[in-house]
């Protein structure tokens, strides 16, 4: 298998306090975004995508995970900064949103990290896009990390999901 | 899940089966099969609801069963004789008791007075039955009876009620030969009584396994004492409370042979064998006690609870040891049960699902196979054969498991019919035939609302009234045939009615001003029945609560055309309607034609693929609005580019290319255009939907023999894109 499972081991050694809020990392060339860990089903190397027709444009189409068909989703592209050129070393987070599996295309994972909760900040009126895709912004060791809205990054509504 | 729920979800699920079982057998019963088998079989589904019920209190419902079961208890005995009104009240008591087991079930109180009206009947017929049990001996002493008496002397259980009659009679004067015939053998009999210790189930013994042993003796009669059996507060689990006695009725056994049976249990039961000489020897009277059967005392032991009790005294307790040719029966069907298993579906779908990978996976090796590895790896080659057989083999079995036969769906038809008489005032007969058809239980599960929606549009708009009926010189009960069979891979479901017909003008009028068919469009008698199964399409002319609010048949379309189906309809003015459903033998393996489409792997479904056209031997026409049309032996037909309504543009000329004809909607033809065509395949078909969303011309998924995902076509969808675009 060329996915890499989430290491228990990795996660359990990180000590999160109860108010504290495990993310994993993954960058978008300079930029930094975050998902609740809890959330994160499996890491792959990309590996291909089967296209699908009259789709959103981040669609960047479906993959065969053991069986069942999981949506990618080009982080990228859904953030209006054009098209991912997936390479071998591009990875897919694959993330659950409510009953449903979906993979992510980022360009890298590059950290665990541990923040309080007060730690995170409202995003910042202006970008529209950010204001509709995260959930907030949060500073570590001087990184600014988006916290994404999983739901809305993918195109469904918290209840559609 | 707590076990109580479990177990009552079992007991609700083994109603549905039950109530199932009842309707098919009054469906013969009413069409005059008196067989005991029958009337047994229903005494015994009525009698198991009740036990179930008094095992979870559902005191309604243990009531009402109670009474139905007291009075076919009576039919069972020929106490009771059944005709057509207390047929009918029988098949109405079927309802009120689905309708309080679903009420059970949802733990809602049963509608005030529901089954009261026919527990009042179940009573009357009773008390008229004591004044025909009166009234028999009349027609016994009558000079030539013997019909009367055959007729008596046919139900299998042994008529309580009437039997004293017949005995006194052996020993009268005026004795009819044929009457006689059974008692004048000369053959012993015994009367054993036999009380196990608890030593006898220690040791793993089955009283039963010797009670069969003594039957293939002779006749016997097997009584039950039971009146050892504590309450079950003070009800010991390994106590011993049950003895029997055992009436032999035999030729030739001999009371060594009869000791022979018991030889390995001696020392731990009690035995004792009486010979009592030959039959015409008086029976010896029974005990006060009363004498119930092996069901009663299940009975006995689940429902503790009240009604049980008098209907265990009453008949019974005169009975005398008789002999009887069916104790052994009801034993024998429920032997028969016990060989089969509840096995959750979750778990058998995962064995479908991965036999199917299984499958698709051997056929993906067997094509990697090349002539040169063939000759080189023999041993391989006919590995790789046993593994193709082999794997058939496991695929077809495993299918057979979740094969069900049609009648879980039709059973539920004839309480439809009913109830749709009942509001229409119509005079409807349900036929049904080839229940017996099995079909993948998904398919299944996917059926029953598009023929619920059939049977009523049968029932509402096919049948005419009874004064229509009438004037048209039909007979008044109109008829609604309900036919299953297999056809090659499909099974086609058949609903038939010999109502008017579709009224074609009014069909045709109403199309035209809803806009579904063009002012000048000219549409053959096929394609205006076919509009009924347009979206919106209603012509009811009162809109009634049963059909004809506009949704329905439009509904039957979309569910069948889901599951790879098709629907037709064909009708005669005046004659009647025949509406077929065309079903795939099994949703988890989908016949497909493997196409490329720009680099990119599509399969369509090969149910809908008419024929395979080489586009340049194709003859290619101009519509009227600028559409490439193609010509086929005279028709024009719809092309679409489908490279180009999924947005992977062909790289190649047209006629380098492909063409498949297919079959979308309502006999709608339409040629896709394709790259290349790859060949012929089984895919397994996955939903895009469970982790993603429906997309517009994408019928589902599927993992190819690489890993890599291939879409299924969906050609009415793909259709439909290139209709919009077209018109864009």
């Amino acid at each position: 298998m060329d996915g890499i499972g989430l290491d228990e081991g990795l996660a359990a050694g990180i000590s999160g306090s109860t108010d504290g809020l495990q993310l994993i990392a993954f960058s978008i060339g300079e930029q930094t975004y975050g998902v609740e860990i809890t959330t994160v089903r499996e890491i792959r190397a990309w590996n291909g995508a089967t296209p699908l027709p009259n789709t959103r444009d981040y669609v960047r189409g479906v993959i065969n995970l053991r069986g069942t068909i999981v949506p990618i989703f080009d982080l990228r592209a859904r953030f209006g900064e054009g098209r991912t050129e997936p390479t071998k070393t591009h990875v897919v987070v694959v993330l659950s949103v409510g009953e449903k599996w979906v993979g992510l295309l980022v360009d890298a994972v590059s950290d665990i990290l541990t923040v309080a909760r007060e730690t995170i900040h409202p995003v910042p009126q202006g970008n529209s896009l950010d204001n509709e895709l995260l959930l907030g912004i949060i500073t570590h060791e001087q990184r600014m990390v988006g916290l994404i809205d999983l739901p809305a990054v993918v195109g469904w509504t918290r209840a559609a999901a | 899940m707590g076990e109580f729920d479990a177990f009552q979800a079992t007991f609700f699920e083994e109603c549905a089966e039950l109530l199932g079982e009842l309707e098919e057998q009054f469906a013969a019963i009413a069409d005059g099969d008196r067989s005991p088998g029958r009337l047994n079989a229903v005494f015994r589904a009525v009698h198991s609801i009740k036990g179930g019920a008094g095992a979870f209190g559902f005191v309604r419902l243990i009531g009402f069963a109670h009474a139905y079961e007291t009075a076919l208890d009576q039919v069972r005995s020929g106490t009771i004789v059944l005709g057509p009104a207390s047929i009918k009240l029988c098949i109405r008591a079927n309802d009120v008791l689905a309708d309080l087991v679903s009420a059970s079930r949802e733990g809602r109180n049963p509608a005030p007075g529901l089954g009261d009206a026919e527990e009042m009947e179940f009573a009357a017929l009773l008390a008229g039955e004591t004044r025909a049990g009166e009234a028999e001996p009349v027609v016994a002493d009558d000079e030539a009876p013997i019909e009367e008496f055959d007729i008596d002397f046919v139900p299998v259980m042994v008529d309580l009620a009437a039997r004293p009659e017949a005995v006194r009679r052996t020993t009268g004067d005026d004795l009819d030969a044929f009457e006689d015939a059974p008692f004048r053998l000369s053959r012993n009999r015994y009367l054993i009584r036999f009380t196990p210790h608890g030593e006898l189930y220690a040791r793993a013994n089955d009283p039963l396994i010797l009670l069969r042993e003594l039957a293939s003796l002779g006749e016997t009669e097997v009584r039950a004492i039971i009146g050892e059996i504590p309450p079950l507060s003070d009800f010991e689990p390994f106590g011993v409370y049950a003895s029997w006695e055992i009436g032999l009725v035999s030729a030739t056994a001999s009371p060594e042979q009869i000791a022979e049976i018991f030889e390995f249990v001696e020392g731990i039961c009690d035995l004792s064998i009486e010979a009592l000489g030959e039959e015409d020897v008086s029976p010896s009277a029974p005990p006060a006690e009363a004498a119930p059967s092996f069901a009663d005392l299940a009975a006995a032991l689940i429902g503790s609870a009240a009604p049980a009790a008098p209907e265990i005294a009453a008949p019974e307790v005169e009975a005398p040891p008789m002999l009887s040719l069916v104790v052994a029966e009801p034993e024998a069907d429920r032997r028969g049960a016990v060989q089969s298993i509840r096995v959750d579906l979750d778990k058998i779908d995962r064995v479908v699902n991965m036999v199917g990978e299984l499958v698709i996976t051997q056929s993906m090796l067997t094509q990697q196979m090349d002539e040169t590895l063939r000759s080189r790896y023999q041993e391989l080659v006919r590995g790789l054969e046993v593994l193709a057989q082999t794997t058939r083999g496991l695929q077809d079995s495993v299918m057979a498991i979740r094969a069900q036969p049609v009648k879980s769906v039709f059973s539920r038809m004839p309480r439809l019919v009913r109830d749709l008489c009942a509001r229409t005032g119509k005079q409807i007969r349900l036929d049904m035939v080839g229940e017996a058809t099995e079909i993948d239980k998904t398919v299944i599960e996917q059926i029953a609302d598009p023929l619920t929606h059939m049977i009523r549009n049968a029932a509402d708009h096919g049948i005419e009234s009874i004064e229509r009926r009438r004037a048209a010189g039909k007979p008044e009960e109109g008829t609604i045939r309900l036919s299953a069979e297999q056809a090659g891979g499909n099974i086609l479901i058949t609903v038939e009615d010999d109502g008017a017909g579709i009224d074609r003008e009014r069909v045709l009028a109403v199309a035209r001003s809803r806009g579904v068919v063009g002012p000048d469009q000219v549409l053959s008698d096929e394609q205006i029945d076919n509009l009924i199964f347009a979206p919106g399409f209603s012509t009811a002319e009162t809109v009634s609560d049963i059909s004809g609010r506009g949704v329905g048949m439009d509904v039957v379309r979309a569910n069948i055309d889901k599951i790879g189906g098709s629907v037709d309809v064909r009708s005669r003015p005046g004659q009647g309607t025949r509406m077929t459903l065309r079903l795939p033998l099994t949703l988890a393996v989908l016949d497909v034609m493997l196409v490329r489409l720009g680099g990119l792997p599509y399969v369509v479904p090969l149910s809908v693929i008419l024929e395979t056209i080489q586009c340049a031997r194709a003859e290619f026409g101009v519509g009227p609005s600028g559409a490439r049309m193609l010509r086929v032996r005279g028709d024009y037909v719809q092309v679409v580019d489908l490279g180009a309504v999924f947005g992977v543009p062909s790289a190649l000329p047209l006629e380098d290319r492909f063409i498949l004809l297919c079959e979308a909607e309502a006999g709608l033809r339409v040629a896709l255009v394709v790259d290349d065509i790859v060949g012929q395949q089984q895919v397994v078909i996955k939903s895009l939907e469970q982790n993603f969303e429906r997309v517009e011309g994408i019928a589902g998924g599927t993992i190819l023999g690489d890993g890599s995902v291939g879409l299924i076509v969906d050609v009415e969808g793909v259709r439909g894109l290139s209709v919009r675009r077209l018109a864009a």
